[in-house]
């Protein structure tokens, strides 16, 4: 049994293909449906809002899909992540058990959602895209998202729920800087948690 | 729009889309290297579920081992109780939004009206579930726990107090689960592998802290009866096929 406590992969070691779990899944995908017809949406449906390579990403049944090399050179900022046996946890609790966290709180915006905001950032720029819109709530999306775009020179408009903007300042602040352009959500918008696509009408007016 | 801007202007999401939880799984991958380095394997892996893309993120390579490996790993999706989309919604066609311009989607839900309750949990207050995940869950491969808010803080207070992390509110929920998951070994004497994903920090969640720590926060259970009142407004969708 390893005495160690943090265990460290090198560089070398991060995963070279994203994994699909489509492609193993005894469960058949159910049909996403247009709102309007309600038959299946269509990639032109889906192309208003996001670059193709996404699309294809979203409906591909392949098992593996490679990660680019430029977005490999981004992970490195960070990735691999530490894994870390919470001893003292285990001796707080007088358990037998051994307790075990994977640490994405070591990326630099401090969470797990840089791993796909520079992902999507990356096809977003290939296929031409200048900016990308995005609502966020907690701060944990708005700053990851902001710091891709940063990456790859790309305008970012986001909307921030305003309730969570006073409930959150802290996290707004420490990635505004980077943030061309904020807009604060309407009061009246629809539930303050409710952050799906019947903002991006709000976002998108505001981005001109 | 995005329509009028040429292809100019994209839209990004966090959770929730296939994709999302694809590039997340990068997580996953690397826990199952490091557990090698271990020496260990888990029986039990634990993550939040709002949208889902950090449970997914680091459940779905241990649940590749299960499908084809032979593995059996209990894969733990961990909600509030105050949002109980998995444990208490149905599985139903339902829209994505409040303003019906979403994509409709099968999931689990607790209907588009609903409206989070200010709880401090980020983003798992977010109504919509990934739809594999959904399915998966429907199908068994998948469990899921709810916890109530005054019981995760307690849960984010141990962890900091002796592992020096602050966790953010979403992960303190997968640590509650993981304490619960120690004790109950130790009733039972069993020497189990517990692994969790910590999604991130909680320096930007001071505010929640403080709420907690002043007594200002309290437990919140989404009643029954609007779950039942929820219900009668979902679409009438004819699943194709």
């Amino acid at each position: 049994m390893s005495e160690q406590t943090r265990f460290l992969l090198n560089e070398s070691d991060l995963p070279k293909y994203w994994y699909n779990i489509t492609a193993d899944s005894p469960v058949p995908p159910t049909p996403v449906l247009n709102p309007q017809t309600l038959e299946p949406v269509t990639p032109d449906f889906l192309s208003v809002l996001f670059p193709m390579e996404l699309i294809l990403q979203e409906i591909s049944t392949e098992r593996y899909i490679e990660i680019p090399s430029e977005e490999r050179e981004i992970y490195k900022q960070w990735r691999p992540t530490p894994l870390i046996r919470a001893r003292r946890l285990e001796k707080l609790l007088d358990t037998p058990a051994h307790i075990y966290f994977k640490y994405e709180g070591a990326s630099p915006v401090g969470s797990h959602k840089p791993n796909t905001a520079v992902a999507q950032a990356f096809y977003n720029k290939i296929s031409g895209t200048k900016a990308l819109t995005t609502e966020t709530g907690a701060g944990q999306w708005g700053s990851a998202l902001s710091m891709a775009c940063s990456f790859f020179d790309l305008n970012s408009k986001f909307i921030w729920v305003k309730f969570l903007i006073t409930r959150n300042h802290i996290g707004v602040i420490s990635w505004k800087p980077m943030v061309l352009k904020c807009i604060r959500a309407r009061q009246n918008t629809p539930n303050m948690g409710n952050q799906s696509l019947s903002l991006i009408q709000i976002a998108l007016d505001h981005s001109g | 729009m995005a329509v009028k801007s040429g292809g100019r202007k994209k839209y990004s999401l966090g959770s929730v889309l296939n994709h999302v939880l694809l590039h997340q799984t990068v997580i996953g991958q690397e826990a199952l290297k490091q557990m090698d380095l271990a020496g260990e394997y888990p029986d039990v892996v634990i993550g939040c579920v709002g949208g889902g893309s950090n449970f997914a993120g680091i459940a779905y390579p241990f649940l590749q081992q299960n499908l084809t490996d032979g593995r059996h790993t209990h894969l733990l999706a961990v909600e509030p109780r105050a949002t109980p989309s998995l444990t208490k919604g149905v599985y139903r066609f339902d829209f994505g939004d409040t303003a019906q311009m979403a994509p409709i989607v099968k999931m689990y839900t607790l209907e588009h009206d609903f409206v989070p309750p200010p709880i401090h949990a980020g983003g798992l207050r977010y109504l919509g579930i990934a739809p594999s995940i959904c399915a998966l869950y429907d199908a068994g491969y998948i469990q899921a726990i709810a916890v109530p808010q005054l019981a995760t803080f307690e849960a984010a207070i141990q962890f900091a107090n002796t592992e020096g992390i602050i966790p953010t509110p979403e992960s303190a929920h997968a640590i509650r689960v993981a304490i619960d998951e120690a004790i109950d070994a130790k009733n039972l004497g069993e020497a189990r592998v517990i692994l969790f994903n910590l999604s991130g920090h909680g320096d930007y969640d001071m505010s929640a802290y403080q709420a907690y720590l002043s007594g200002q926060l309290e437990d919140y259970d989404y009643p029954d009866e609007a779950i039942q009142i929820s219900l009668r407004n979902l679409p009438k969708v004819q699943i194709p096929g």
